[in-house]
């Protein structure tokens, strides 16, 4: 009980520092939060699908370019208002998430995974070839206004939500399918699971918030062209982050992120010229020494619960059923004809 | 003198997967590391082999290409995407499906490069990846068996 006040008031704490933070700090520091953020909610929209089913997708940027593109034709061409831009851009990806997921989703290992590939970059290289709609390679002049401050709180609500949804799917029986998918898709389905159902929905979850996310980045960065908003490094980066926090668990993402966008920052001031190869050898020197993620690392210090706290609960239900309905039949046995 | 020296280090490594008792070990490995092992085979070691074969490939890859096209740093980049896609288009684990997936993806972009456009040929190269992948999950060679993760 202790534990939990101090959570949720750490949480708060958070928050509210998160709330000031605009007031309180300089340009280029809002603008690293921004991006901070930015990274983190990515990282937990990559996180429903992948770290929960392990359906690795390496494709995700294609949502958050089609959000881009969306923010870009309808609020810069069109004159729609950006926060109804944004949120189409995420009606959009996760419409088109849809027949996407019901096709890839039969896909499994590394098929899915290099499959979602090719159609982040069949995304990018139909942007650049529908001139009409997309302007093509000249991309599009989103905006000149200076958008950091409205998008930094965008992007921290989005966050917020993500975060709710990743606590909700952990603690919930969705979540558990999920992850028994992950862990044996045959045996969920012959255990009665539609697997199929949890995969897309899942899928489609995950796609509506890398549209939105692509949206704000549009809005905030005011130039999109196909190779910017498609860069396969999102898509890594997304993978990385994930990895480096713990996949499939509700902290992993954010602390993943956080310090990804930190150590990427650091390296990228000291040194300019060899950072992306700094960089390089820190995630080998991760994956080989916390080849779990840092939530694992925080879990053996005792600082983050050590089990699934439904998993175990629905778990020992089960058990109590099992003893409870062996104990009837027993009495039964014994009873004298 | 590009294309007679890659089928020559094709028609090598295919040779030595299938007739050599290295070979025969380094597949028996991808197939079942465990029944490999029980067999006797240094599964480690195969792995090894394998990975210095495939980089070994790689670069006689890209020194090749030096003699056809224009290199700089980032050129990998290029052609690490299309590996991705040639190997998964024609089966994990499968060299006849890597020459077919191979072939396939470089003529539908010539093709659609020649009678379309750049950018239509490098977008139907990837379409095509999709349409096999939906038709056959685990690709053109690849067997029901290989798809489970």
């Amino acid at each position: 009980m202790n534990r939990r006040t101090l959570n949720v008031a750490a949480s708060l704490l958070l928050l509210g520092a998160l709330l000031a933070a605009p007031a309180l700090l300089s340009g280029y520091q809002v603008v690293f939060l921004l991006l901070t953020l930015l990274y983190i909610g990515l990282a937990y929209s990559w996180n429903l699908i992948s770290g929960y089913s392990g359906y690795i997708s390496f494709g995700h940027v294609a949502f958050f370019g089609i959000g881009a593109y969306s923010v870009g034709i309808l609020a810069a061409t069109h004159g729609w208002p950006w926060p109804v831009a944004v949120l189409c851009g995420g009606a959009l990806a996760s419409l088109l998430a849809l027949p996407l997921g019901w096709v890839m989703l039969r896909l499994r290992g590394p098929y899915f995974a290099i499959g979602m590939l090719a159609v982040a970059e069949g995304t990018r290289l139909l942007a650049s070839i529908m001139r009409g709609v997309t302007r093509g390679g000249l991309g599009i002049f989103v905006s000149t206004d200076y958008n950091v401050v409205p998008v930094y709180y965008s992007l921290l609500a989005l966050v917020v939500i993500l975060m709710a949804i990743t606590y909700w799917v952990d603690n919930s029986r969705f979540g558990l399918r999920l992850l028994s998918i992950r862990e044996d898709e045959d045996a969920a389905e012959v255990i009665g699971i539609n697997t199929t159902r949890q995969k897309l929905t899942a899928f489609v979850l995950s796609a509506a918030f890398p549209g939105m996310i692509g949206g704000l980045y549009a809005w905030y960065i005011g130039y999109i062209d196909p190779g910017s908003v498609f860069a396969l490094s999102f898509s890594l980066n997304m993978v990385l982050m994930t990895l480096l926090g713990g996949a499939g668990t509700f902290l992993g993402p954010l602390i993943g992120g956080a310090s990804f966008a930190m150590v990427l920052e650091t390296l990228w001031a000291r040194f300019p010229a060899y950072h992306l190869m700094v960089s390089g050898a820190a995630i080998v020197a991760i994956v080989l020494f916390i080849p779990n993620g840092l939530v694992a690392v925080l879990r053996r210090f005792g600082l983050v619960a050590k089990r699934r706290r439904f998993a175990s609960r629905v778990l020992q239900r089960s058990q109590r059923r099992t003893a409870e309905r062996d104990a009837g039949r027993e009495a039964r046995d014994v009873t004298p004809a | 003198m590009a294309f007679g020296m890659s089928t020559l280090l094709i028609a090598g490594v295919f040779l030595f997967l299938r007739k050599t008792r290295l070979g025969k070990a380094v597949r028996a490995t991808a197939q079942h590391a465990q029944v490999a092992m029980t067999c006797g085979i240094d599964v480690d070691r195969m792995r090894v082999v394998a990975f210095a074969l495939g980089i070994g490939m790689a670069t006689s890859a890209g020194a090749l290409l030096v003699t056809i096209s224009s290199v700089h740093p980032q050129v990998g980049q290029l052609y690490i995407l299309k590996a991705f896609a040639i190997v998964i288009l024609g089966g994990l684990g499968s060299l006849a499906g890597a020459f077919v997936g191979g072939l396939i993806l470089g003529l539908t972009e010539v093709l659609g490069t020649f009678y379309i456009s750049s950018s239509v040929g490098q977008a139907s190269s990837y379409l095509v990846l999709l349409i096999v992948l939906v038709l056959r999950p685990g690709g053109i060679m690849g067997t029901a068996e290989k798809v489970r993760a």
